[in-house]
């Protein structure tokens, strides 16, 4: 393992890592068993160093963590001690279906619906020319509307909602209704120019979501 | 590079106690947290377990000026981040190119990681009992005491605190149902106190550059006429209207009348608009994520009530929904009302 994989194993546990690097570098740990050890051992000391003077639970404790939910996933509790952000990582599965959620109860929230629907067909020139910025999507005769319109309160009420953080942010509301996320993966693809035809137009666009390049 | 955590900060809290105290009861270890959360800078690791999904997530969280910042960085791969200030929320989501901007209102500190965990008031205690359960466990490492919040009727949650004997941060959160089940856990594995924090670790690592950027205002939409004419009746005890506003939604084609109704800890949002005639309508209970939400068919209108409550709650909230006396049906906004037909 050359030097470079090892600094680049240490930035990433202190989340310093590029996007482009620590996909690389996620591939590589996927494919090479011995990278893996020492990403747990680049954990446990990170971890050790860190604590420091602090206060600090027990290392054993992140590793109980990590068994518990290695055993509620159903896949085999690892003897190996091992940091839990590498337990995460060797299922990808498990962690990516929680960070699709949460991108997906995003995106949904601000896309524009269906683009098949005759909205389109009615939409002025000069909308479908501005791409920086759209009105809030109008309602379409989309199969999935009433839980696209269900998350779509729980987002607008994530505002009051705080007990734990954000938590429907952090777990991704959508996450357990496929139905909604199949939605979602249709409205990913929609071009953004269509205009809702609709009386509450000006009302809307005052305090409509947009998209804004940087 | 080893990074060296203060103590100075918590020893101070310490000294600030009486010397004479006796045991701080439960009363006082709640107004510790509250004070140590609106006041600690700390970094640290925690796992946020919700039934069988556990993500692990670092936090950096600065106070300064009164004003808490946070950063909470995803380690599970996605390179996601959330950042907080005193008037925004941004999620940064390196694995779709996307980064979300979502305005807050003033409650900043209230949707922070922790800041909505209970703090201690009179009102509090009239709709939650308040105790200490045992004396000193050792949890996570560390010395604790456990402070239990616990709903005195069955429309709300509790929370069961852990909170440490030297900071009073709560090293483990769990938000209960009446029965004690934990619906949603917090877990903190290690939390490092911090004199300062400068301002650069709360810059998120990706600068979001070429990223899809999305923004969601909360501005209400002013409508004449819309923000009466509904209200709820028989609320279950300790829930009041707190807000009232009239705002756009994706996926609704006309402005929702959105009611926000609290008992201090746990909060509800009613949302109204007109039925939809070619949208499905929803009916009944349903559980998103954390939350449960109720739906209705009132007058024409769809009556839903979301929270993260028990849903008994949402239910009794939609269910006392109604229309208020002679209000007139809203005149759509951009037609002028029709001419009264006057009989002969």
């Amino acid at each position: 393992m050359t030097d470079t994989v090892k600094e680049q194993l240490s930035a990433c546990l202190d989340s310093q890592l590029r996007q482009d690097e620590l996909d690389l570098l996620l591939k590589r740990v996927a494919k090479d068993r011995e990278l893996r050890r020492t990403l747990g051992r680049y954990a446990l000391t990170g971890e050790a160093l860190r604590g420091s003077g602090a206060v600090r639970a027990s290392t054993g404790f992140a590793d109980r963590v990590s068994a518990a939910v290695a055993a509620e996933d159903g896949s085999p509790q690892r003897s190996v001690r091992i940091a839990p952000s590498v337990v995460r990582w060797l299922r990808p599965a498990a962690g990516f279906a929680v960070a699709a959620g949460v991108a997906t109860v995003a995106v949904l929230s601000l896309q524009p619906s269906a683009p098949e629907s005759n909205i389109i067909a009615q939409a002025p020139p000069a909308a479908s020319a501005s791409n920086d910025s759209y009105i809030v999507p109008a309602n379409t005769v989309s199969n999935f509307v009433p839980a696209t319109r269900l998350t779509n309160y729980v987002v607008a009420h994530s505002e009051y909602s705080s007990p734990l953080g954000l938590r429907t942010v952090l777990s991704g509301v959508l996450s357990e209704e496929d139905e909604a996320a199949a939605a979602a993966e249709s409205a990913e693809d929609v071009s953004q120019d269509a205009f809702p035809d609709d009386a509450s137009r000006n009302a809307a666009g005052k305090s409509g979501a947009q998209v804004r390049q940087p | 590079m080893l990074r060296r955590a203060t103590s100075s900060l918590f020893l101070c809290c310490l000294l600030a106690l009486p010397a004479h105290a006796a045991e701080p009861d439960a009363k006082q270890w709640l107004e510790r947290m509250t004070r140590a959360l609106a006041e600690q800078n700390y970094e640290g690791f925690f796992f946020h377990v919700r039934g069988a999904r556990s993500e692990r997530m670092r936090i950096i969280h600065r106070v300064d000026r009164g004003q808490v910042s946070e950063r909470l960085v995803s380690l599970d791969g996605s390179g996601r981040e959330i950042i907080r200030n005193a008037s925004e929320v941004i999620c940064y989501l390196p694995d779709r190119r996307t980064v979300l901007v979502e305005k807050r209102s003033e409650r900043t500190d209230a949707t922070s990681l922790l800041g909505g965990l209970p703090s201690y008031s009179e009102s509090l205690e009239t709709l939650y009992d308040i105790s200490k359960i045992g004396g000193v466990v050792k949890t996570l490492g560390r010395k604790t005491q456990v402070v239990w919040v616990q709903p005195r009727d069955q429309y709300r949650y509790g929370y069961r605190l852990w909170l440490d004997q030297e900071t009073a941060l709560p090293l483990k959160s769990q938000l209960c149902d009446r029965q004690g089940r934990v619906i949603e856990q917090i877990l903190f594995s290690e939390v490092n106190l911090r004199e300062r924090i400068a301002a650069a670790d709360l810059k998120p690592a990706v600068s979001g550059e070429g990223y899809t950027w999305l923004r969601q205002t909360t501005q209400p939409v002013v409508v004449a006429g819309m923000t009466v004419g509904w209200s709820v009746i028989r609320l279950p005890a300790g829930f009041k209207l707190t807000e009232r506003r009239v705002q756009a939604i994706a996926g609704s084609n006309t402005p929702v009348r959105h009611l926000v109704f609290s008992d201090g800890l746990a909060t509800v949002s009613v949302f109204i608009e007109p039925r939809d005639t070619q949208a499905e309508p929803m009916h009944g209970l349903k559980r998103v994520g954390a939350a449960f939400a109720y739906s209705r068919d009132l007058d024409g209108h769809q009556v839903t009530a979301v929270g993260e409550v028990p849903a008994a709650t949402v239910e009794a909230i939609a269910a006392g929904v109604m229309r208020d006396e002679g209000d007139e049906p809203p005149a759509d906004s951009a037609t002028p009302a029709a001419p009264a037909v006057s009989p002969p």
